[in-house]
């Protein structure tokens, strides 16, 4: 029985949590995207970022604890929301200044972008998780707890929704910062008497005025250069920037092209040389930047040209105006989707996309996909691709790179030749490989800036190719898969080398997380239980992602829908938990029982999806079991929240302050250990025997007691 | 027994600040070498301290390393009092390169030169293209074993002109890069040193009495720039220079224009005026396009028009070679600055024609500065 303090505590609880919910879900995706194109796009970094999140929201809703048993908490939830409204502003430019404290233009190691990060986004999180018990005091009643746990998720909800589906499509960061202050200043409003209205208009007029800041601000982040255009996609962050006559197009503030360019060459001529004039092409990715130019010079037939960012194609007319040319077909999607689902065969495959720096790019060089390359090739057909290589000497990290998804290529195909140099070129095909590029272009009369004259002396030198292949060839490793993604992790053991972070730092952060988990759930089962189901929910959430981009590409509209889905299957179960107020014990072993079995259902979903071939079979798993795994975890989830909350002693908000900061410890352990941690070591299988054996040990020791 | 939260946290915190103040593996960590192993010598340049302590007087930097511990470079260590090298017949990378690659275009334009590395670098550059091997020391990469004999019979045996001593930092292999040079100067195949230039007096002296040319980097005219992007000193390199010229090495001087950092056109005007004044106008400048690498990545490519410019800068002040690099197409003809006319002419790293005789311009007969052969 939920009970509300005053008439006007009911509006104030919902306007406050939903307002709450909203604003830190996408506070978050901005930050998140700010810090990305200040640290290098790092999955590294991405992963602790949302893992601090997610543990300081927690620790916040421990402290708020004492707070609103203290303070009147219409009056700390005025000033919670004042605060909301405001901190992100600061935080966003103190994020983008980040550089101006650095060597200008240099990618900073682990240490500074965690320290600084964490820093910068400690008191927004802090505030928004003390939010939590204030807006619990406003309740009396067993179900709090559970009432919160829905109204937050509920404006979780809202949030992602709105800036995945609006903001993001029309709105710069900073002006989407404006549109939420403004809610939350709003939100301020139903919180105290209209003698705080001057204040608040106040407070508006300054974020509102603070709108000339946001140019001058990315300003930071781009120094000598003069930004053009600068372009929020679903996907990054694009920036199209002036240094002189120079025009430079930005991906999350690292350059991805500037005129003068000449890595379109390379990419192009080495396939299209071991093909005959008049081919049909695949090209996934790079088309706009010149790729398509130095291919038509073969006369193809056909080129299928696959991009996911729709905002790169529209380049084209600043750029090349590649797809002029009547041969060129231009599809946005995801290319390992459309390898997967096209009639056509082709005599040429090339994927000129970044290296495998997370899990979804890692896709493109595993064992099954040059599977379904090879399908769709002709019988003399090429596959060709590119892996981070070294001028001189491939060093370990980087060499581990490359011997895994050299170890799935040999698997499939069986003439390889690897080019070596700064970048390594694959070429694969059934048919043998020349390596004659130079004899090949002059036969067909065409003319390079570079290749010829500059690169093949050195990428096509026999010495340094043998040296490069017995070094591929050397150990027995295991091939790059979909689900146990080996580049992905060497790439990141990579990226630590060159930003020389210690590694120890990141064990740090483990050893950190763990203990806040454990502090968290100390000397109580059912914090416990808790947290294993937060990290189960993270767990689940990044597993099935992944299984989902593998069997059907990377579809932007879809993850929104899941992530959605399992929002509302969190705030679902805690709904109809609280409807059987009774069987509260069995409700949460009940979740247990379902969460084990749920994991060996996405064990044999995954087995049956990555090795599916029929439409019946891959339809069902899209619009049926992966869904229905997503929504059933969080339904678990949610329902065990709320049952344990009523199970749980103390005050409403003592309840609420102790079951969030478990919950959130929880998540914060599944987002950094499973996405940092064991995805890319032990692959998907790995993180469900986690999750099988944390939630066995909840069920035992649940059973026991 | 029971732990309390204070206990925990204390014991977290302190286990996280160890790993964090002393990463394993870093070159600070301590790996013990014997003067025994083939690829340790001693140091040519060292002076004893108090305690066990020397100095390193190979470079600038001057180390003082306690037993035990190696310098900056991470190549030099202390052993029991006597400072030694771990980076003697271990190259780590071995190629034949075309001697324009070096760059040098005024050296016995489309020779080989056998080129060689080993492990190490006393400068940090945030833009290093070969950071694998100079961001690391000769202890954790994979080393080839070859004696400086066997290095200059494989320089023969493949027909090279030259030994280039490149990717890397050749000061911090000295000791084996002078032992190679003086073998293979007696057999009469030219050595090449590729260096950022810093290093001390004395040594250099030494070594300029081995070796043919030097492709040098003179990374900014300014001190701040060196230490912000190279943590090195300008002064010490332009020192080098001064050296080169008087003992009359042939010096090919190579400037990486980074944007915002060395290409503001009066910085190069400045450069230009002290190359002018303290080497002359015959030594060839290399204005090179900088590509975002290693850690410098937020930048964009240096333009084309920047370097068009700092050329007409540089030869406005009256230097008479100046070459744009890294730039396909542009800028690596030799002109003579007399007549004209393109003496010599290359196809990227392929020499296409060569009016240079016995010195001198084919068409006008005027000097052209170099090594030809």
């Amino acid at each position: 029985m939920i009970l509300y303090r005053g008439p006007a505590d009911k509006k104030r609880f919902w306007v406050c949590l939903l307002s709450l919910g909203t604003s830190s879900v996408s506070v978050q995706l901005i930050m998140t995207r700010e810090v990305m194109s200040t640290f290098s796009g790092n999955e590294l970094v991405i992963g602790l970022v949302l893992g601090v999140w997610l543990l300081f929201t927690g620790l916040g809703s421990a402290l708020g604890v004492p707070v609103a048993k203290r303070a009147r908490p219409e009056r700390a939830l005025f000033w919670g929301h004042v605060l909301i409204a405001v901190i992100p502003f600061l935080q966003i430019a103190s994020i983008r200044a980040l550089p101006l404290f650095w060597v200008r233009g240099q990618m900073l190691d682990l240490t500074s972008a965690v320290t600084s990060s964490t820093l910068i986004l400690i008191p927004y999180c802090l505030v928004g998780g003390g939010m939590i018990p204030m807006a619990a005091a406003l309740l009396k009643g067993k179900e709090t707890a559970s009432r919160v746990y829905i109204a937050d998720t509920l404006g979780d909800i809202a949030g992602g929704l709105i800036f995945s589906f609006i903001l993001v499509y029309t709105l710069s960061h900073w002006n989407s910062l404006i549109v939420l202050g403004s809610l939350n200043l709003l939100a301020a409003t139903t919180m105290m008497s209209y003698r705080a209205l001057p204040f608040l208009i106040l407070i508006c007029l300054g974020i509102g005025s603070a709108c000339s800041l946001n140019l001058r601000t990315l300003s930071w982040r781009f120094p000598g250069q003069h930004v053009i255009l600068h372009k929020n996609t679903p996907f990054a962050q694009l920036t199209i920037s002036r240094n002189g006559k120079q025009l430079n197009v930005l991906q999350d503030a690292i350059p991805l092209y500037s005129t003068g360019n000449l890595d379109m060459e390379t990419i192009a001529h080495l396939p299209l040389c071991q093909v005959s004039e008049g081919a049909n092409v695949l090209l996934i990715a790079g088309g706009v930047f010149g790729t398509i130019d130095e291919i038509a010079k073969h006369k193809p037939r056909r080129i299928d040209y696959i991009e996911l960012d729709p905002a790169i194609v529209k380049l084209d007319r600043l750029i090349a105006n590649s797809l002029r040319h009547s041969f060129v077909h231009v599809h946005v999607g995801d290319g390992r989707l459309f390898v997967k689902k096209t009639g056509n065969k082709y005599d040429a495959v090339i994927v000129d996309l970044p290296d495998p720096e997370n899990a979804q790019l890692n896709r493109f060089y595993s064992e099954e996909f040059f599977r379904e390359v090879k399908s769709i090739l002709t019988p003399d057909g090429v596959f060709s691709f590119s892996l981070v290589g070294a001028e001189n000497y491939p060093e370990e990290e980087g060499l581990a790179v490359n011997r895994s998804v050299y170890a799935a290529l040999t698997k499939v195909f069986k003439h390889l030749l690897v080019f070596p140099g700064l970048t390594n070129y694959y070429l694969a095909s059934n048919a043998p490989l020349t390596a004659d590029i130079a004899g090949v272009l002059a036969e067909r009369r065409i003319e390079t800036k570079r290749l010829v004259d500059y690169e093949l002396p050195t990428i096509a030198d026999p010495f340094r190719i043998d040296i490069l292949k017995a070094l591929l060839s050397k150990h027995e490793v295991p091939p790059n898969r979909d689900l146990s993604p080996s580049a992905f992790d060497h790439f990141l053991g990579l990226w630590l080398k060159k930003s020389e972070s210690p590694k120890t730092l990141l064990y740090a952060m483990f050893i950190f997380v763990l203990g806040f988990a454990v502090m968290s759930c100390r000397r109580n089962v059912l914090h416990f239980t808790i947290l294993t189901s937060g990290y189960a929910g993270m767990a689940f959430e990044l597993s099935l992602m992944l299984l989902f981009q593998v069997i059907y590409g990377y579809v932007y509209l879809r993850i929104c829908i899941f992530v959605t889905l399992f929002m509302i299957g969190a705030a679902a179960g805690a709904f109809v938990s609280g409807k059987f107020q009774k069987s509260a014990r069995w409700q949460m072993l009940a979740a247990d029982i379902t969460l084990l079995a749920l994991s060996v259902a996405a064990w044999i979903a995954a087995i049956a999806g990555v090795g599916a071939r029929g439409e019946l079979v891959l339809s069902a798993m899209q619009y049926f079991v992966i869904p229905s795994l997503i929504f059933l975890v969080a339904f678990a989830a949610g329902c065990q929240f709320s049952a344990v909350s009523r199970m749980t002693s103390g005050t409403d908000t003592e309840i609420t302050g102790r079951l969030y900061p478990a919950d959130l410890a929880g998540a914060g352990c599944g987002t950094i250990l499973t996405g940092l941690l064991f995805l890319p070591k032990i692959g998907m299988f790995g993180v469900l025997i986690t999750v099988l054996v944390l939630k066995a040990m909840s069920l035992g020791l649940n059973v026991i007691k | 027994m029971k732990t309390s939260r204070r206990d925990f946290l204390k014991t977290t915190l302190y286990a996280a600040c160890g790993g964090l103040l002393v990463p394993p593996g870093s070159a600070w960590a301590k790996k013990r070498f014997s003067p025994s192993d083939p690829h340790v010598k001693e140091a040519h340049f060292y002076r004893p301290l108090a305690d066990g302590a020397v100095q390193c007087k190979t470079c600038p930097h001057e180390c003082v390393i306690v037993p035990g511990r190696r310098g900056r470079c991470g190549t030099k260590v202390n052993i029991e009092g006597k400072l030694y090298t771990i980076s003697y017949g271990n190259p780590c990378a071995v190629h034949i390169d075309p001697v324009e690659k070096k760059p040098l275009l005024h050296f016995y334009p489309g020779s080989k030169a056998f080129s060689l590395a080993v492990a190490g670098c006393n400068f940090c550059c945030l833009n290093c293209q070969n950071w694998e091997i100079s961001q690391t020391t000769p202890d954790k990469t994979r080393n080839y074993n070859l004696p400086p004999d066997e290095v200059v019979g494989l320089a023969s045996r493949y027909g090279c002109k030259s030994i280039a001593y490149t990717y890397s930092e050749a000061v911090t292999f000295y000791e084996y890069m002078v032992d190679i040079s003086a073998r293979a100067k007696k057999i009469g195949i030219k050595n090449i040193w590729v260096s950022n230039a810093y290093i001390n007096q004395p040594a250099l002296t030494r070594l300029c009495d081995v070796i043919d040319a030097a492709s040098v980097n003179l990374k900014s005219f300014s001190d701040k720039i060196y230490r912000d992007l190279n943590c090195g000193h300008l002064q010490p390199v332009l020192e080098t220079f001064k050296t080169l010229h008087r003992r009359g090495v042939w010096m090919e001087l190579i400037n990486l224009v980074i944007p915002t950092y060395t290409d503001d056109m009066e910085m190069i005007k400045r450069m230009c005026g002290w190359i002018l004044q303290n080497l002359g106008p015959e030594y060839p400048l290399h204005f090179s396009r900088f590509f975002p690498q290693y850690k410098l990545v937020h930048l964009p490519p240096t333009p084309v028009e920047v370097l068009k410019k700092a050329k007409e800068t540089a030869q406005k002040e009256g230097l008479h070679y100046v070459y744009i690099g890294n730039v396909p197409g542009l800028g690596n003809k030799i002109i003579c600055p007399d007549c004209k006319k393109v003496v010599v002419e290359r196809r990227g790293y392929r020499l296409i024609s060569n009016h240079v005789k016995n010195g001198k311009c084919g068409f006008c007969g005027r000097k052209i500065s170099g090594r030809w052969g």
